[in-house]
């Protein structure tokens, strides 16, 4: 882990590339001296924020950046967790020196120099759910949900430190939850399959409100600029209340002033107030989506891709004050409720079950590139790391890179079982969930000698080969089925009924008594 | 071609057309019975008149059509280069697909329209219906000359530039059947919806099936008779519904080689199943000899026409007013 401590960018720009000779040779002489004076002298590295990567995705908007190593990577180290039927571990989350994950039946406290188990704190089995951390009081707080029932189902709050209770009683949710916590400010934000959202108090545990959409809300809320966002599955309809809450009001609700996709009565992109619960905006996706990515939430605007039954998909833009639609794209592959949409340097990003890494602009929909890797991803969400590399997990195990700029793929790690899930980013370590059987955390380090690759994307047309390949095969066709075919079609003649018939006129009509 | 020769062909056409006595002018051309009644689906499975139908066995005119195709450079080529024409249309688009997309990239009408549908919904707004638009008449322009260089072929000829060009003028009727294909199957695809997955699917099948079986004769009926687009409409149907023609079982044997035998065949090429602009050499192969099925049952299609042409000369065909 020597070399962690190093933050040396060369994707790109390469600063050691800039360097001479000679003063890498001082630079490698002089690292093992550094090493070796640091902890003599007291000194540490210098520590990482207290809240890295907090919850899902870097914050309650799914920004999904950070700065981090860009690539090469090589692993450092792994963490397994023994996986629970279809229950592997939840996206990793990072505060100060801990990675914290959530297993079927634990949540980890993982040391993040070393890979080792810090602490494991036992849960009531159930979905692993992305954990969250917030600071409350200057006491650094784990959230988490465990649970598998409407009577086990609870979020629960420990502090990080020792992990005591936070509060009197965990908070019991009215289902199962796949959500996870999202924090904003002093409130966590829970769904569950029965459609519940509820707003937490964090110091206290307590409700400030809850709302009830007619259908689960199966992924991370977002939460942005005082608004929660959600596409609970199914149509939105106003059910019975849960305690103390909001119902949505049919939507669009108000109206909003632009241009609105669809009608009421459809999977729909549903905006609450996040201090009260009431419903801002709703917008109806189109007719017949069928799925849809997590809602994003970056400047003024919101963006949420969805596909219809067909696997035909588009990433939507509406404005976040109002829901009007500012822009829909066409052309993306089918999208899951466990990915997210991804913002940095001016762009929005996102990655497809297909396979497909897109990059859009956010001002007119533009497509800016995108890669097809032909591997699904699931569990996965791009993140930006540095503003220069797009990271994603592939369901062949593959973490890839794609440079952000070209579009090109600039490095990939090999293939293993188990698709890879979210991502986090903590300083020098870029951590992912595994799935499978040996699935767990693996922790990826800067690679110094490792060696980036450059890839075109194979959607991206090459005159040569494709013409060539074509022209190759229009031979071989040729060759198969015109010479022994043109000969028996020789042999063959017309057919026995026009033998009778007219000779054509000059345009080859054959006259009839009605023409 | 004497009629020795003929006892030595290969090819066995309808015994009504085989009248030594028959007038050597297709204009006073007669078969010697009434034609078989026709009727809605008249000739659906089986053979439902006594003697063969007018429209032949369904082998030999497939087999025709596969000797006709296979055996001409130039309606191979044309049909190969439209294959990549509509391909390379596509990846300039910005379409993201597999090669898989090329089984169905030729094929007939309606099925070829709601692919050309499919593409220009995926760009959306005014760029998807200009696509749109231009994909259709395309189509048109792509079937209407094969359709040409088939009868061409089929009458004993070699393909030409001269039957190219007499295609041509089913270009509008194959752009109406495009639009009423499509049309019906929106609009039957919709209403399918009420029964549910499983019978939807069965309903879409049955759909696309009875569209074919309705239309498919049109583009053979606009090159060689001139005809207003109702009687050519009426003439096809007309055509299809020859009892004993099992039209609808021809119609069904290609929707279900075109929608489920040749994607089957297709899993055995991984490369095929790949999102890519530059379809690899195997993946042109398979596009080809599914595009190569699809003009076959063209071929196939013109060739039963021509066979019942002579018979359904003396049906009630409304004029067309000059």
């Amino acid at each position: 882990m020597g070399a962690r401590s190093t933050e040396v960018a060369h994707l790109f720009p390469d600063p050691l590339h800039t360097l001479s000779k000679a003063a890498l040779a001082a630079l490698a002489a002089l690292a093992p001296i550094g090493v070796m004076a640091g902890p003599a002298l007291g000194q540490t590295a210098e520590p990482r924020p207290a809240l890295a990567w907090p919850q899902f995705q870097g914050g309650p908007s799914h920004p999904g950046t950070a700065e981090g190593p860009p690539p090469p990577y090589r692993q450092s180290w792994t963490f397994p967790v023994a996986p629970v039927g279809q229950q592997g571990v939840s996206a990793p989350i990072v505060a100060g020196e801990e990675a914290i994950v959530v297993g079927p039946d634990a949540v980890y406290g993982i040391e993040l120099s070393t890979g080792e188990e810090r602490w494991n704190l036992a849960r009531t089995e159930g979905p692993s759910t992305t954990p969250a951390v917030a600071n409350v009081k200057g006491t650094t707080v784990l959230l988490f949900i465990e649970g598998s029932s409407s009577s086990d189902a609870k979020l629960r709050a420990v502090e990080l430190a020792n992990r005591k209770p936070m509060w009197p009683s965990p908070f019991a949710l009215g289902e199962q939850s796949h959500t996870g916590v999202t924090v904003a400010g002093d409130t966590a934000f829970v769904g569950d399959d029965a459609g519940h959202v509820f707003a937490v108090d964090l110091a206290t545990g307590k409700e400030r409100w809850s709302v009830l959409l007619n259908d689960a809300v199966q992924g991370p809320l977002t939460v942005a600029g005082g608004t929660v966002y959600t596409v609970p599955q199914g149509r939105l309809a106003i059910g019975a209340t849960a305690t103390p809450t909001v119902t949505p009001a049919p939507s669009p609700s108000p109206s909003p002033s632009g241009q609105v996709i669809g009608e009421s009565n459809r999977v729909s992109l549903v905006a609450l107030s996040a201090s009260s619960g009431d419903p801002a905006w709703v917008v109806p996706l189109p007719v017949g989506t069928f799925f849809t990515s997590l809602p994003l939430a970056a400047e003024d605007s919101v963006y949420v891709a969805v596909a219809d039954g067909a696997l035909n998909g588009e990433l939507i833009a509406v404005k976040a004050a109002d829901g009007a639609v500012q822009w829909v794209h066409r052309g993306v592959g089918p999208v899951w409720q466990t990915s997210s949409p991804a913002a940095a340097g001016g762009a929005v990003y996102v990655a497809d079950g297909r396979g497909g890494l897109w990059k859009f602009d956010p001002a007119d929909g533009g497509r800016l590139f995108d890669f097809q890797f032909n591997e699904f991803i699931r569990r996965s969400s791009p993140v930006v790391v540095g503003g220069r590399a797009v990271l994603v997990g592939l369901g062949d195990g593959r973490l890839v890179a794609v440079d952000a700029s070209s579009g090109h793929e600039v490095w990939e790690s090999r293939t293993s079982p188990g698709l890879v899930g979210g991502i986090a980013v903590a300083g020098d370590l870029v951590l992912i969930a595994k799935g499978g059987l040996r699935g767990g955390v693996v922790a990826f380090e800067q690679d110094p000698a490792g060696v980036l690759i450059d890839v075109t994307s194979p959607s991206v047309a090459d005159p040569g080969r494709l013409v060539g390949n074509f022209a190759i095969a229009l031979v071989v066709m040729m060759v198969v089925l015109a010479v022994p075919l043109g000969y028996a079609s020789r042999r063959t003649g017309p057919p026995e009924f026009l033998e009778e018939e007219a000779p054509p006129d000059e345009d080859g009509d054959v006259e009839d008594e009605t023409g | 071609m004497t009629a020795k020769k003929r006892g030595k062909g290969k090819s066995r056409g309808p015994s009504q057309a085989r009248t030594a006595s028959a007038p050597a002018s297709a204009a006073t051309r007669r078969p010697p019975e009434a034609p078989p009644r026709p009727g809605l689906f008249g000739g659906l499975f089986g053979r439902g008149a006594a003697g063969p139908s007018p429209l032949g066995r369904i082998t030999t005119a497939l087999g025709r059509g596969f000797v006709v195709v296979g055996g001409s450079w130039p309606i191979l080529l044309v049909s190969f280069l439209a294959l990549f024409g509509e391909w390379a249309v596509l990846i300039a688009l910005g379409t993201r697909t597999t090669p898989r997309f090329l089984v169905t990239s030729m094929a007939l009408p309606p099925i070829g329209s709601a692919i050309d549908y499919q593409s220009a919904q995926a760009l959306g707004g005014t760029a998807g219906i200009v696509v749109g638009f231009a994909l259709l008449v395309a189509r048109a322009l792509v079937v209407a000359v094969l359709a040409g260089l088939i009868i061409g072929v089929l009458k004993g000829g070699r393909a030409s530039v001269r039957d190219a060009r007499r295609g041509l003028r089913a270009i509008p009727f194959v752009v109406a059947i495009n639009v009423v294909g499509l049309s019906g199957l929106l609009v039957g695809g919709s209403l399918l919806q009420v029964l549910g997955f499983g019978l939807q699917f069965l309903g879409n099948v049955m759909l696309i099936t009875a569209l074919l079986y309705f239309l498919g004769f049109v583009p053979a009926i606009a090159i060689r008779e001139r005809r207003g687009l109702l009687d050519t409409l009426r003439r096809s149907r007309a055509a299809a519904s020859l009892a004993g023609g099992q039209q609808f079982t021809f119609c069904l044997l290609y929707v279900v080689a075109l929608l489920f035998v040749l994607p089957l065949v297709g899993t055995v090429n991984e490369s095929a199943g790949l999102i890519t602009a530059n379809p690899s050499v195997s993946a042109w192969l398979y596009g080809m000899v599914a595009t190569y099925v699809n003009v076959s049952f063209l071929a196939a299609l013109c060739y039963r026409w021509m066979a019942a042409e002579p018979h359904l000369a003396t049906q009630p065909v409304r004029r067309r007013s000059r």
